[in-house]
């Protein structure tokens, strides 16, 4: 009994001895804590700043009124006051205001036609034009929108001014002006503001990516040094790899935890990003993702006999990564290739898991699926590291190359 | 010919260049196999183009023929698909949560009935705003589907009271909007994604090979042979070495540019000599950026994590999705340090708007300013590729 107690109090001591040396590789090591301090604090910050203003509001346009009656003025006004237009100038012709709309000055272009009010007026059917900006998204969707809008408005009051006309009285008219009612509700992001939007997932990502490079970076050293030559007694018994696995894993996840925090829960708060779940709901879903990339981390880092050679094949996959997580091109439309792939991901899942905690404001129950998965990533992905680990430790111990 | 070639300095030095990039397998990951993973993931994700038949869940209260109509209005829209009938709302708060659907569209009891005494039924749409795409779509077809519907009501109450067919189009909706969009036809978010993250990638790439060329070199304390086969003149020796890379990012510029016209068919309307030109623009001022970042940084491995940096940032800088407009003063001024800004703008203005060549000429000039920076750092990097205490770093 007190032999198995002897021999766990050592291992826990060994793992306890590489936990502490994994953080003085770190903290010595000016590359690793770029990337594991640097670009972890930087990133969210300036991601952040650049999307804070949240909605594009304002976009300027420019109007040619053929018509200059009340009705089209009045149009017009409505145009303008809505939170997606501003109209900025005034043209004379639609050449004109093509121009200005090449030299950058305006984002879109309303062309009211000559016999606006008349054919209203006669109960025609009258046109009004918008020529928007197909090539800058944000700016179509605010021009098209605004002008819609404001022509439902008006398209509503011309109809029940004539139904009134008629004899109508108004109430009766309103409602059979519309027929049916639609009310929308954009939940969890009610402005639909972009960085709310991106965010989210790009914090999860950068936790991922960052580690992942830093993990690399560390391993291409130790290859690199011959370190493994000095792990070699840990091989010599059983669990020795398990030991520094886990020892390594312990310094990274809890630098992270701490990291987790600054960008899940302070950036979040400093900057309005919604946050409509529990922070201790959302740290517990983010052990197990944080758990799951230090293993593969440490898996992928036994591929790398250089430090740049981690940095050249984890950069390029960022990227990628953020599309295969579904939240910008939506999942449904992957190729099924591309739905494998993003399965191996640590970063898919917690990104959903992650949306689903903190932006919808469900509880770690509802993103219960997500956060089994990673806790199957992270044996799994534990397993093979261990596997690749104690293969490259007897290979360093069978060597013994001098330094 | 190739006698005097063999005097060249740079010439040696693109030989030299060439042995070693055959020596090493990263080099062809670098410059080759990672880019074409790259522009086959993005050609594979973009290849189903407009986002179809995204999942929505139902609550029909009213179960009428009425309302069973105006679901397969919305059913037949192009981006959403009914997939869960629910017997509660609360039931379909679940699917929007569990992701299983991006929105659910609420029919009130009674929903036939105020139809027909003219009672105004109110029809609720929720959708899931976090995934900004996605919801937009559900929302658009959505809105369009019930007013598609009462328009549809309206006109044949019109009708029924006796009424000429076009009067009641009229009546139903007095003025029409013409919807003109330029430039991009399709309005499909489509081509902004695709012909935007092919050239961020390989920007990415451009720069990790060119910093990685020239750092290995001093890393392994190669600098001073190196210098030397180009007879110890700088310039020689940069232009000798990178020549390659040239070579191989502009063939893969060209492979891009026929996925997008070719394949993709983006619209090309504009000049496509100033396309040509912005293209190879692009590759030299990445190019130049990594010989830039190089001189600063002697260590290979430091240089890199600068150019990830720099080159992720690309994208967000650029104004594309989340435009200029709305972003504060700093992150305009910022996103000008960027070559990708200025590229992209170029690309736009010529392939997509048809701009006159005017237009152009400021983002042109802006990446031709990117190729004076190796001038400007040639003489530190001589003495980088002499000195040993530059050398041999991590």
């Amino acid at each position: 009994m007190g032999k198995y107690l002897d021999k766990i109090v050592t291992a826990l001591h060994e793992m306890l001895q590489i936990w502490r040396e994994e953080y003085e590789k770190i903290f010595t090591d000016f590359g690793v804590m770029l990337l594991f301090l640097g670009a972890t604090i930087a990133y969210p910050l300036i991601y952040a700043g650049a999307y804070a203003p949240e909605v594009l509001s304002d976009t300027p346009i420019a109007v040619v009124n053929h018509d200059q009656s009340s009705t089209s003025r009045e149009f017009l006004r409505m145009v303008d006051a809505t939170q997606q237009i501003k109209i900025a100038m005034v043209k004379e012709d639609l050449n004109q205001a093509k121009q200005a709309f090449f030299d950058g000055e305006v984002n879109g272009v309303l062309v009211i036609p000559e016999d606006f009010t008349k054919e209203v007026m006669r109960g025609e059917q009258a046109h009004i034009s918008v020529y928007c900006d197909g090539s800058y998204f944000l700016h179509y969707k605010q021009v098209y929108q605004g002008v819609a809008t404001s022509l439902a408005t008006l398209n509503a009051g011309v109809q029940v001014k004539r139904l009134m006309a008629s004899g109508m009285p108004e109430e009766a008219a309103i409602k059979s002006a519309q027929q049916v009612k639609l009310n929308s509700y954009p939940l969890y992001n009610p402005a639909g503001g972009y960085g709310s939007y991106v965010m989210p997932a790009l914090l999860v990502l950068i936790l991922q990516q960052t580690l992942l490079m830093g993990i690399g970076m560390l391993g291409g050293t130790d290859r690199e040094r011959k370190a493994y030559h000095y792990l070699a007694p840990y091989a010599e018994r059983r669990g020795g790899a398990i030991r520094v696995i886990l020892g390594k894993t312990g310094a990274y996840v809890s630098l992270y935890f701490i990291l987790a925090f600054y960008m899940l829960i302070l950036v979040t708060r400093w900057f309005h990003i919604p946050q409509n779940g529990e922070p201790l709901h959302i740290l517990s879903f983010i052990i197990p993702f944080l758990l799951a990339s230090a293993f593969l981390g440490l898996f992928l880092a036994t591929f790398f006999k250089n430090r740049e050679v981690s940095m050249i094949v984890l950069l390029f996959t960022s990227i990628p990564l953020i599309f295969l997580s579904g939240f910008s091109w939506p999942w449904e439309s992957f190729p099924i290739v591309l739905k494998w792939l993003a399965q191996i991901s640590p970063s898919t899942h917690a990104i959903r898991g992650f949306l689903k905690i903190n932006q919808m404001g469900t509880t770690l129950y509802t993103a219960g699926h997500e956060w089994m998965i990673l806790w199957f990533q992270t044996i799994l992905f534990a397993v093979l590291a261990t596997w690749r680990m104690r293969s490259i430790i007897k290979h360093a111990r069978n060597t013994k190359q001098p330094e | 010919m190739i006698k005097q070639l063999q005097h060249m300095g740079w010439y040696r030095v693109t030989q030299r260049e060439l042995r070693r990039m055959s020596s090493r397998r990263l080099y062809l990951l670098l410059t080759l196999v990672f880019p074409l993973i790259s522009i086959g993931f993005f050609v594979a994700l973009f290849s189903g183009q407009v986002p179809r038949d995204l999942p929505v869940a139902v609550y029909d209260g009213d179960q009428t023929s009425t309302s069973r109509a105006l679901l397969r209005m919305i059913d037949a829209t192009p981006s959403v698909e009914i997939a869960y009938q629910v017997s509660t709302p609360l039931e379909g708060k679940a699917h929007i949560e569990a992701m299983d659907a991006y929105g659910m569209v609420i029919i009130p009891e009674g929903f036939e009935k105020d139809l027909i005494r003219g009672d105004l039924p109110t029809v609720k749409s929720y959708y899931n705003n976090a995934f900004l795409v996605a919801g937009g779509l559900i929302n658009r077809d959505i809105t369009t589907a019930v007013r598609t519907f009462a328009a549809g009501v309206s006109y044949s109450k019109h009708v029924k009271k006796g009424e000429e067919p076009l009067q009641a189009i009229v009546k139903v909706s007095p003025v029409k909007l013409d919807k003109h969009i330029l430039f991009n036809p399709y309005t499909s978010y489509f081509y902004y994604l695709v012909t935007c993250f092919l050239p961020v990638m390989l920007q990415i790439f451009i720069m990790s090979s060119v910093v990685y060329a020239i750092g290995v070199e001093l890393k392994e304390a190669t600098a001073l042979e190196w210098l030397n086969t180009a007879g110890g003149n700088i310039i020689h020796a940069l232009s000798g070495k990178l020549l390659p890379y040239l070579f191989i990012f502009g063939l893969l510029m060209t492979l891009t540019y026929t996925i997008f016209f070719q394949y993709f068919h983006v619209p090309l309307n504009g000049s496509h000599l100033i396309l040509g030109y912005n293209a190879v623009l692009f590759v030299l001022a990445y190019i130049s950026i990594g010989i830039l970042i190089t001189s600063i940084f002697p260590s290979v491995r430091m240089a890199l994590s600068i150019s990830s940096v720099f080159g992720a940032l690309a994208f967000t800088f650029s104004g594309l999705t989340f435009p200029y407009q709305a972003m504060y003063k700093a992150y305009v001024v910022g996103g000008q340090i960027f070559p990708f800004s200025h590229y992209l703008k170029v690309f736009i203005d010529q392939a997509l708007k048809g701009a006159p060549v005017s237009a152009s000429f400021s983002g042109l000039v802006a990446l031709n300013l990117f190729l004076l920076i190796p001038f400007l750092v040639t003489r530190r990097l001589k003495k980088m590729a002499q000195n040993e205490k530059y050398w041999g770093k991590l």
